[in-house]
């Protein structure tokens, strides 16, 4: 439960300040809950509803597992690596 | 396998229902955990959310019914395997009456940002056991320790 508050804040200044196009870096993520990926959820939701994306940068296979537990990775892409994801961004933008 | 006996006995924590604790428990819990070297550091990795889980579930009891009294949290490392007990006094819940949520390739899907919390815990623990009754609700965890 702990930093997703935070998270929950940050992502909502973004998206109202225009950024929809976004993209988490969850490398250093050591530990990720309910709450935690409660709080994904509704970013990708928020930036859907704007017409953006949420890329997941998630090289742990141990957070990513989480994510397969709840059926998830069914709902978010995953890239090892923040250039992969900022690349598919490109790639999306240039379709 | 060293040959030592880990099988040591019971550790209880108190807590009070406040967020700052719930990672104490599952900190603490983790710890004793990894006294036993035939538990993985993955299986470890799994108890310690599957406890952090039930503790939270415990503190919101708790926080929505405004209740003073502690969260009781055992765990026996018992032969063969590791049990952890978590009691709350709330009202209580069927596991079964939890509802589905919808499909991953829904939209609706994305309006739900929690509902996932029990089933982390009976995916990641050997087994679950709920039980519920009017002095509140006791979630018992139990981790085999020849699983991996």
């Amino acid at each position: 439960m702990g930093s997703s508050p935070q998270l929950r804040t940050k992502i909502i200044r973004l998206v109202n300040e225009g950024h929809v196009n976004l993209i988490l870096d969850l490398t250093s993520v050591d530990f990720l809950d309910s709450a935690g990926l409660g709080t994904i959820i509704g970013a990708l939701r928020r930036v859907r509803s704007q017409n953006g994306d949420l890329l997941l940068v998630c090289p742990e296979e141990r957070i990513q597992s989480i994510f397969m537990l709840c059926d998830l990775d069914k709902v978010f892409k995953f890239y090892l690596t923040s250039n992969e994801a900022v690349d598919a961004y490109k790639g999306i933008n240039s379709l | 396998m060293n040959g030592k006996d880990y099988s040591s006995g019971m550790v209880e924590l108190r807590i009070p229902a406040q967020a700052e604790y719930i990672q104490l428990v599952r900190t603490v819990i983790g710890e004793i955990a990894a006294i036993n070297p035939n538990l993985s550091l993955g299986r470890i990795a799994d108890l310690r959310l599957a406890v952090s889980e039930a503790v939270t579930n415990a503190y919101r009891e708790h926080t929505r019914q405004n209740l003073d009294a502690q969260i009781v949290v055992r765990c026996d490392l018992t032969k063969g395997k590791i049990e952890i007990e978590i009691n709350d006094q709330g009202a209580g819940f069927n596991p079964n009456e939890i509802p589905d949520l919808p499909n991953a390739e829904d939209p609706e899907r994305l309006n739900h940002e929690s509902g996932v919390g029990f089933s982390l815990i009976r995916e990641l623990s050997d087994e679950t056991i709920v039980e519920t009754g009017k002095n509140g609700t006791k979630v018992r965890l139990i981790f085999n320790l020849n699983n991996g």
